[in-house]
């Protein structure tokens, strides 16, 4: 990390919107690392989920950061675009699963895939368990990430696992199915059927791209960003 | 399942804020209660934390813990008493319990899922996000007040005010119905019922409760269910 990496991730602990733009914009004029930024943008994210759940900040708060952080994102954009080979990283389906609309984690992991080269396939959200598998056969993915925050969308993440599993276009290629959003470990990953579970943004696409070159990494444990 | 009978005198409820206004009319004389604060909910660890150092606190006083919260994010996931039996019901979260039944909730979750629940207990702890929009203008400023609700709310349809009957609702419709116009959702008040609460004061503990002994901890797949087809 450089000089000016603190006082990024401090900026954006303390949802101070405008300064993280502007330095974000300073920094990318004077050629530093798309991905190094982004880095520091999440390590700042962490701290503000760290100050929800101390109780100094509420779900506005949450907001905010998502709102800054997708700012951040969309700067980088072009900035990623001008450096990046023709070969995408892989294709990963994402979608909140069928009664659940929470989709601001979901939309996060998005962005931050398609920053580190991924082409995603966003379905949305209160996404039925056949649609998933429609659109499974339709886009071929490497990677299929489901999202739910409810508790209740356990089951429904369970029967949508279970139908994937029996997809009309099933081939021998692995589809490895990550669970994330809200309260999940490692008994709920094993009661979904599904092989990995992520706490973070960050950790699911650290794990998206260890999957494309090792899928054999071990099931239903916890992947964290920092474990890479 | 076998069952002691209840008896009033040996028997503690500890619930949540919101959950205890929909108990207390209807607690039988001689049974105590104690609340705990909705705020606690934001952190499942700290309200399991919580929760378990209250049981510990109170453990042989009693011969029946019932807790007035659903799995609330896992919370109550592992809580264990060595000697009393704990009851809670077998839903996800307290909207169950306010609508009467899991399947009550199951169904309104299917009909409109970007709903945005209330209750008098929500209203008078005055701890929803919306609460919150006063706060964040003076913050942030009108307009990223604003945006913040626009992302939060994105995809809410409606506003749900759930009356179980207990209470006149007049104020609370008053409250519900300003939430509803001044955030452009729809608002509509649904048909609440004290079902639950009543089973879990006086039983039975059928299916829809998780009972545990003395010594054995609450465990996650007592709560889980399978999806039916028409649930879906």
């Amino acid at each position: 990390m450089n000089g000016q990496g603190a006082p990024l991730i401090e900026l954006l602990a303390n949802l101070e919107e405008e300064s993280v733009l502007a330095l974000v914009r300073r920094r990318v004029a004077s050629g530093d690392g798309p991905l190094a930024i982004i880095e520091e943008c999440n390590a700042g994210m962490r701290k503000v989920g760290e100050r929800y759940h101390r109780g100094s900040y509420f779900l506005s708060g949450l907001i905010m950061a998502g709102e800054i952080f997708r700012e951040v994102m969309e700067l980088m954009q072009p900035v990623l675009k001008g450096q990046s080979t023709t070969k995408t990283s892989g294709r990963v389906l994402l979608g909140t699963v069928q009664g659940d609309i929470h989709d601001i984690g979901k939309d996060m992991v998005g962005l931050l895939l398609t920053c580190y080269g991924f082409m995603v396939v966003d379905l949305g959200t209160d996404v039925a368990p056949e649609e998933f598998v429609r659109q499974v056969c339709a886009h071929e993915p490497n990677i299929v990430g489901l999202s739910g925050v409810l508790t209740a969308s356990h089951a429904v993440m369970r029967e949508t696992v279970e139908r994937l599993r029996g997809r009309p276009c099933l081939t021998d290629r692995a589809l490895p199915v990550i669970i994330g959003g809200g309260m999940i470990d490692d008994q709920i990953c094993r009661y979904v059927g599904a092989d990995y579970w992520v706490a973070d943004a960050m950790s699911g696409v650290r794990l998206c791209q260890t999957l494309m070159t090792d899928p054999r990494c071990s099931p239903c444990t916890e992947r964290r960003a920092s474990d890479e | 399942m076998s069952e002691r009978p209840i008896d009033p005198a040996r028997t503690l409820v500890m619930a949540c804020a919101t959950v205890i206004e929909e108990m207390l009319p209807l607690l039988p004389a001689g049974m105590s209660h104690k609340v705990f604060d909705f705020g606690l909910h934001v952190n499942p660890g700290n309200l399991h934390r919580t929760l378990q150092t209250a049981i510990d606190g109170v453990d042989g006083a009693y011969d029946t813990l019932i807790l007035g919260y659903g799995l609330c994010s896992l919370a109550i996931v592992g809580l264990k008493a060595a000697h009393c039996r704990i009851v809670v019901p077998r839903v996800d979260d307290c909207i169950a319990i306010f609508l009467g039944s899991h399947s009550a909730y199951r169904q309104q979750a299917r009909a409109e899922p970007g709903t945005y629940y209330l209750t008098k207990g929500w209203i008078e702890v005055g701890d929803t996000p919306f609460s919150e929009y006063d706060r964040l203008v003076e913050r942030y400023g009108l307009e990223r007040a604003k945006r913040i609700f626009r992302v939060m709310l994105m995809n809410y349809k409606r506003l749900a005010l759930i009356n179980t009957g207990l209470y006149s609702m007049e104020r609370y419709r008053e409250v519900a119905r300003g939430i509803a116009n001044r955030f452009g959702l729809r608002y509509e008040e649904l048909e609440g019922s004290t079902n639950l609460v009543e089973k879990m004061i006086n039983g039975p503990w059928d299916d829809e409760f998780v009972v545990v002994g003395p010594g054995q901890e609450i465990r996650y797949n007592q709560f889980t269910r399978e999806v039916t087809s028409h649930e879906l």
